[in-house]
C-alpha cells in the first residue's frame, strides 16, 4: 500500500493558498451568522406578519444609504491596497469608519424616538433585530480602526493585506444583513 | 481610476435599487406583491454586494490577489 501511495503524483493543490483558506473560513463564519440573523428575521414575520408600528422613514432611508455608501468606501480601501495605493486605502478606511459611526448614531436616534416600547411584539423584534445588527456594526468599526492603525504604521501592501480584506468582507456582510432588515422593518408594511 | 470602476458601477446600481424599492413600497397597494418585490430587490442588492464587493467567485476559483 505504501509503495502505491508514494507512486501517486502529488496533487497540485496539496498546499492550498493560506489566504484562500482564510477566505473560505470567513465565508463559513458568514454562513453561521446568516442563520442567526435569519432567525431574527423569521421571528419578525412570525410575531407580526407584515404589520409594523410607525417608524421614521426618512431616517431609515438615510441610514440605509449611509451604510451602502460605507460599503463603497470599504471596497475602495481594499482595492487601493491591492494596488499599493496606500493613501487612498487610508482615506477609504477613515470614510468607512465615519459612515459606520453615522449609521450607529442614526440607529440610536431611532431607538430614542421610537413611539413603541420593547414590551410590544413589534418593539421586541425591532429592538432585537436592530440591536443585534448594531452590535455587529460597532464590532466592525473597532476592527476597521485596528486595521487602520496597522495601515498607518506601514503594514500591508499589495502582497500582504489579508487583515484589511477580511475586515472589509465582514463590513460588507453587515451591509448585506441590513439590505434584508431595512425592507423587513421599514418598507414591507407600506410607506 | 479604472481600478475602482466596478465599485462605482455597483454603487450606482445599489442606489437605484434602493430608491426603486422605496417608491415601490410606497406605491404598491397589494401586500403580497409588495413583499415579493422587496424580497427580489433585497436579493439583487445582496447578490451585487457578495459578487463584486465580497469577491464570492474567488471562493471556488481559488484565485487571490497577492
Amino acid at each position: 500500500m505504501a509503495a502505491t501511495a508514494t507512486s501517486l503524483p502529488i496533487a497540485e493543490h496539496a498546499h492550498p493558498d493560506p489566504v484562500h483558506l482564510k477566505r473560505v473560513g470567513l465565508w463559513l463564519f458568514f454562513f453561521s451568522e446568516s442563520i442567526l440573523f435569519g432567525l431574527f428575521l423569521s421571528a419578525r414575520f412570525f410575531l407580526e406578519g407584515i404589520e409594523a408600528e410607525h417608524l421614521d422613514q426618512a431616517l431609515g432611508l438615510g441610514i440605509t444609504i449611509v451604510l451602502l455608501l460605507s460599503s463603497v468606501t470599504a471596497y475602495t480601501a481594499e482595492t487601493a491596497i491591492e494596488h499599493d495605493r496606500r493613501g487612498i486605502a487610508i482615506w477609504g478606511l477613515i470614510g468607512t469608519i465615519l459612515l459606520g459611526l453615522v449609521f450607529a448614531a442614526g440607529v440610536g436616534v431611532e431607538w430614542s424616538t421610537a413611539e413603541f416600547s420593547r414590551h410590544e411584539a413589534f418593539g421586541t423584534v425591532f429592538f432585537s433585530m436592530t440591536g443585534l445588527h448594531a452590535s455587529h456594526v460597532v464590532s466592525g468599526i473597532v476592527l476597521l480602526v485596528l486595521a487602520l492603525i496597522q495601515l498607518l504604521r506601514g503594514r500591508f501592501n499589495s502582497k500582504d493585506h489579508w487583515p484589511i480584506s477580511g475586515v472589509v468582507m465582514y463590513w460588507h456582510f453587515v451591509d448585506v444583513v441590513w439590505v434584508f432588515y431595512y425592507p423587513a422593518l421599514y418598507l414591507v408594511q407600506g410607506v | 481610476m479604472s481600478i475602482f470602476k466596478v465599485g462605482w458601477f455597483v454603487a450606482v446600481a445599489l442606489a437605484v435599487l434602493t430608491v426603486v424599492e422605496y417608491i415601490f413600497a410606497a406605491e404598491m397597494a397589494d401586500a403580497t406583491a409588495r413583499f415579493l418585490g422587496l424580497t427580489l430587490s433585497a436579493g439583487t442588492k445582496a447578490g451585487l454586494i457578495m459578487w463584486f464587493f465580497m469577491h464570492l467567485p474567488r471562493v471556488w476559483r481559488g484565485e487571490e490577489v497577492h
